[in-house]
């Protein structure tokens, strides 16, 4: 990516929620960069903070309370200091979300064309005008009949032309920045494939950044310039797809690389990462990882600080430092 | 769309007829002889048994039903007892005035209700919020009859604005009629509108917190559109089925508002007929109101379907 600036800057988040269990902390002091026209994924096990993060940085947490401190750069303009109504525009304009249940994310009371026009007409375009666009971005996402979807309501469609739906939804304003937290989570193998394929294809059409939101690597792999490793609310390790997938250097960075299925390979079971997933209430002082880290040592109990490690890349461990 | 109210309409003639074996046979075990309810202290038994006679009751029940629902079929319900009046035409006189009263206190009500909930809702946990809980509070703890003892002792004794009782149909003008009707409604519906409120609060929450509303903020859809309409479209679909059942209630008659405001309405009716144990009467005006309770269900359900295009088929 060349020097400009990037369209997206988060600086610090941090978002803090009280349940019965504790005070929990979904965003530790969390910071990422996406470029115009670039794609970053944010992995990590559920739990690990991701849904909060991606949310809270283009202010839809709620309650907005939770988010304590932070810079939500885009532009150049930090977010947190803009107005209902300027945050509304922008977010008319420029940004747009698609999420992991079709089912949830559409409203079950309005029909598909009221949905999808009224995005545009945000814009101040004619109904017809507004039809128009929705209709091509149907075609576009390859629904059948797309005249006839119009009129139907969400029930009335299957599991992918829901989330096709939901994909046009998220494209009738033509955003800058798309949130896509687990786009495909709740589809079939084969759908997820093109649905994938369908995204990054209108993607590098339209020019437009994204911020991929999955636990499944293989998406990550396959959408993203970029990955950021999530592990109990920070961001563990950074950099390249390829290179980090490739030559993890954190420890947590292996063993959920190693939890994946290879190919066609059918010897044995996979490692699981042993241990529980950490109990957010109660994290250890330093690396949130070092109750399942098989490369444990007594450096762990102090802060590991996201440090760079190689050109483009860096990483929370002592020992991705040393190496 | 069409299937679904031919199922519903045949349930309600089962629900029907079901009723109106149980309301014969429990007007009947009533205690107490309308005969002799009717005739004077130095009544001799001959003269008793001569009006059980004259008003059906020597025969068999069975077949005192049979004549009452053949007729009530072809909408007759019989001759009341104390008014020697066809129940019909009693009813006929008291209904619209327990409608008026119903129709105009659900206004209120959902006048009241439905931004008081909306807003209690947005602004939860806010001061406008805790102001609905403690009016609600109030609303669903003060009597009726209290409130409406209150209301005429400010409204009409101290300020002498409005009437403090009487009824005045709309022919009577709108001016008129609804200084007659307004109290009683106000006190009813104000009730009635604390307990919408509540409902309508906790399901603008829930909805409030549904995926596509997050998906409609980060679309940019302004927020006033997507707790005015996105929201408040699906909270109301709950809501309306609860408000619908309570007008039910009100339709039934409410029979302390009705005597406080000196209201001739069906409640006092009701009321009075089952003192003087006059069974066509009875009969005719609890029959009136299972048809009411289960025309408004089958309303509901087709409102409810209206709404929620799930339901549709």
């Amino acid at each position: 990516m060349p020097d400009a600036a990037p369209l997206f800057q988060v600086r610090g988040l941090v978002t803090r929620f009280r349940t019965e269990a504790g005070e929990i902390f979904p965003s530790r002091d969390v910071s990422f960069q996406i470029h115009a026209g670039e794609v970053l994924g944010l992995v990590g096990e559920s739990g690990s903070g991701k849904s909060v993060t991606a949310r809270s940085a283009i202010r839809l947490q709620q309650p907005e309370s939770a988010t304590l401190a932070g810079e939500l750069l885009y532009r150049g303009q930090d977010l947190r200091g803009l107005d209902g109504e300027s945050l509304r525009r922008l977010r008319a304009q420029e940004i747009a979300m698609v999420v992991q249940d079709p089912a949830a994310a559409l409203n079950p009371v309005l029909t598909i064309g009221a949905q999808l026009t009224r995005i545009h007409r945000l814009h101040g375009g004619s109904a017809a005008e507004a039809e128009r666009v929705a209709l091509d971005l149907l075609q576009r996402m390859r629904i059948a009949e797309p005249e006839s979807r119009l009129a139907a309501y969400p029930h009335q469609l299957s599991g992918g032309m829901r989330q096709r739906v939901l994909i046009a939804l998220a494209l009738m304003c033509r955003p800058k920045l798309l949130i896509a937290d687990e786009p495909t989570t709740a589809l079939d193998v084969t759908v997820e494939a093109e649905i994938l394929a369908l995204l990054d294809e209108l993607r590098r059409e339209m020019g437009m950044a994204m911020l991929v939101i999955s636990h499944n690597l293989s998406v990550i792999g396959r959408m993203c310039d970029r990955v950021a490793v999530m592990y109990a609310g920070r961001i563990v390790e950074e950099g390249p797809t390829r290179e980090l997938l490739a030559a993890p250097r954190h420890p947590y960075t292996r063993a959920l690389l190693a939890s994946v299925p290879r190919g066609s390979k059918e010897d044995g079971p996979l490692p699981a990462i042993p241990g529980e997933p950490p109990d957010l209430a109660r994290l250890p002082p330093g690396c949130p990882f070092q109750a399942r880290c098989p490369e444990v040592g007594p450096a762990c109990t102090a802060t590991q600080a996201l440090r760079p490690i190689a050109p483009g890349r860096a990483a929370a461990c002592w020992r991705a430092e040393a190496a | 769309m069409a299937r679904f109210l031919a199922e519903r309409a045949a349930t309600l003639a089962l629900v029907l007829f079901g009723a109106s074996i149980l309301i014969f046979l429990v007007v009947r075990a009533l205690p107490g002889d309308p005969a002799i309810a009717m005739m004077t202290q130095n009544a001799t038994p001959e003269m008793i048994e001569e009006m059980r006679r004259a008003l059906g009751l020597h025969l068999p029940l069975h077949a005192q039903y049979l004549h009452w629902a053949g007729s009530a079929l072809a909408g007759d319900l019989g001759q009341s007892f104390t008014y020697s009046m066809p129940v019909r035409a009693i009813i006929a006189d008291r209904f619209p005035v327990t409608l008026h009263l119903s129709l105009v206190a659900l206004a209120i009500a959902l006048l009241i209700a439905v931004p008081a909930g909306v807003v209690a809702a947005r602004h939860k946990g806010g001061m406008i919020d805790h102001l609905c809980r403690v009016l609600a509070m109030i609303g669903i703890s003060m009597p009726v009859f209290w409130q409406g003892l209150l209301m005429i002792m400010l409204f009409a004794v101290t300020l002498g604005w409005l009437p403090p009782g009487g009824y005045q149909p709309l022919s009577a003008g709108l001016g008129v009629s609804l200084a007659h009707v307004i109290l009683p409604a106000l006190a009813l519906g104000t009730a009635y509108a604390a307990t919408i409120t509540r409902m309508l609060r906790s399901s603008m929450l829930d909805v409030l917190g549904k995926e596509y509303i997050a998906v409609a903020r980060a679309h940019g859809v302004p927020e006033g559109t997507i707790v005015w309409h996105d929201a408040l479209r699906n909270a109301l679909i709950p809501t309306l089925t609860a408000a619908g059942f309570s007008f039910g209630y009100l339709l039934a008659g409410a029979v302390l508002t009705e005597v406080i405001f000196n209201l001739p309405g069906m409640g006092r009716l009701l009321y009075e007929s089952i003192l003087a144990r006059d069974y066509p009467l009875v009969q005719g005006l609890v029959l009136l109101n299972v048809v009411v309770f289960v025309l408004i269900n089958f309303s509901m359900d087709a409102l409810y379907a209206f709404l929620d295009p799930r339901i549709r088929r």
